[in-house]
C-alpha cells in the first residue's frame, strides 16, 4: 500500500519555501523517520527550486508536486514546463550523468564544491543541487520530457 | 567585544567580535534564491577582519535549520579564499544532526594540514 501528495504550486519562491512544513508533515506523518524526512523534503525543496528557476511557465501554468511513499521507496517528482531545445535540458541530462558516473554520489558532491569554489558567484546552473538530491538524499535522479513539453523529474529513494 | 545581527527572512546571522574570534552564529533557514546577495559581504568582511587581526573566524552553523544548495557557493568560496590566505578558520557542525554530518563532513575536502582551516563536528 502506498501513500501518495499531490499539489499544484504557482511557480513562485514564496510558494515553494512554505512547501517544507509540508514536505517535512506529510514524509513524517506516514512513518518515516525524521532524517528520512527531513533528507526528502531537502531533495523535494531542491526539485522545487530548479523548477521555478528553469522552466518556461505561462500565466496559468503551474508546477505540479507528487511524493509517494511505497513499499520500498519514495518518489518525489516535479513536472514544469520547459522549451524542448532548452540548454538547460541537455545540461541537465549531461549533469544525471555525470553523477551517475561516480561509483560513490560522495565523491561527484566533493567533486562539485571543489569546482563552485573557485568560480565567480552567480545564481543557478551550478548542479550542486541534483549532486545533493543524489548524495545526501540518497536518491537516483530520472526525468523525461512529453509531448506538450513538460519536463518531469523525479528522485526515487529506497528505503 | 562588538556584537552585530543580519537577518535576511528566515535566516540570521549574529556576528560577535571577541578579543580571540570573529564569531558568526547561523541560526533559521537559508533558502533564498540567490542566498549569496546576503551572505558573500558579511562573509567577506568577516574573512578580511579576521584575517587582518589574527583572530579565528569561526562559522557556526549548529543552530541552522536548514540550507539549500545556493547557500554553499558563498561558504566554498570564502574557504577557498581562506585557503590561498593566512586567516584561519573553523566551522562548527552539529555531527549529531544527520544532515548537517553530511553536508559539512565533505567540506572537510577544504581542510588544511596545519588545521589552519577545519571542519568541526560537535
Amino acid at each position: 500500500m502506498s501513500q501518495e501528495l499531490a499539489l499544484k504550486l504557482e511557480p513562485n519562491w514564496c510558494t515553494i519555501k512554505d512547501i517544507w512544513d509540508v514536505s517535512v508533515d506529510f514524509f513524517g506523518r506516514e512513518g518515516l523517520g525524521p532524517d528520512a524526512a527531513y533528507a526528502l523534503s531537502m531533495v523535494t525543496q531542491e526539485l522545487l527550486e530548479n523548477a521555478v528557476k528553469y522552466g518556461r511557465f505561462s500565466s496559468s501554468d503551474k508546477i505540479d508536486l507528487g511524493m509517494r511513499i511505497g513499499e520500498g521507496d519514495v518518489t518525489i517528482e516535479v513536472k514544469s514546463p520547459v522549451s524542448p531545445d532548452d540548454d538547460q535540458l541537455r545540461h541537465l541530462d549531461d549533469t544525471i550523468q555525470w553523477i551517475r558516473g561516480f561509483q560513490d554520489p560522495f565523491e561527484a558532491y566533493v567533486d562539485r564544491l571543489k569546482l563552485l569554489s573557485t568560480q565567480p558567484q552567480r545564481e543557478g546552473g551550478s548542479g550542486l543541487g541534483l549532486v545533493r538530491i543524489a548524495y545526501e538524499g540518497q536518491a537516483i535522479l530520472d526525468f523525461y520530457v512529453d509531448e506538450s513539453g513538460v519536463l518531469a523529474i523525479s528522485a526515487v529513494h529506497r528505503r | 567585544m562588538e556584537r552585530s545581527v543580519f537577518t535576511e527572512k528566515t535566516l540570521q546571522i549574529e556576528v560577535e567580535e571577541t578579543t580571540d574570534t570573529v564569531h558568526l552564529r547561523w541560526t533559521g533557514r537559508s533558502n533564498e534564491r540567490e542566498p549569496g546577495r546576503f551572505l558573500a559581504p558579511i562573509l567577506d568582511r568577516a574573512l578580511a577582519s579576521a584575517e587582518a587581526s589574527g583572530k579565528l573566524l569561526v562559522l557556526d552553523f549548529r543552530a541552522l535549520d536548514y540550507m539549500n544548495s545556493s547557500t554553499f557557493t558563498p561558504l566554498v568560496r570564502l574557504m577557498e579564499s581562506a585557503r590561498t590566505g593566512l586567516a584561519r578558520v573553523r566551522m562548527v557542525y552539529r555531527s549529531g544532526l544527520k544532515w548537517q554530518q553530511l553536508s559539512f563532513s565533505a567540506m572537510k575536502v577544504f581542510e588544511t594540514l596545519d588545521r589552519r582551516i577545519e571542519l568541526r563536528g560537535e
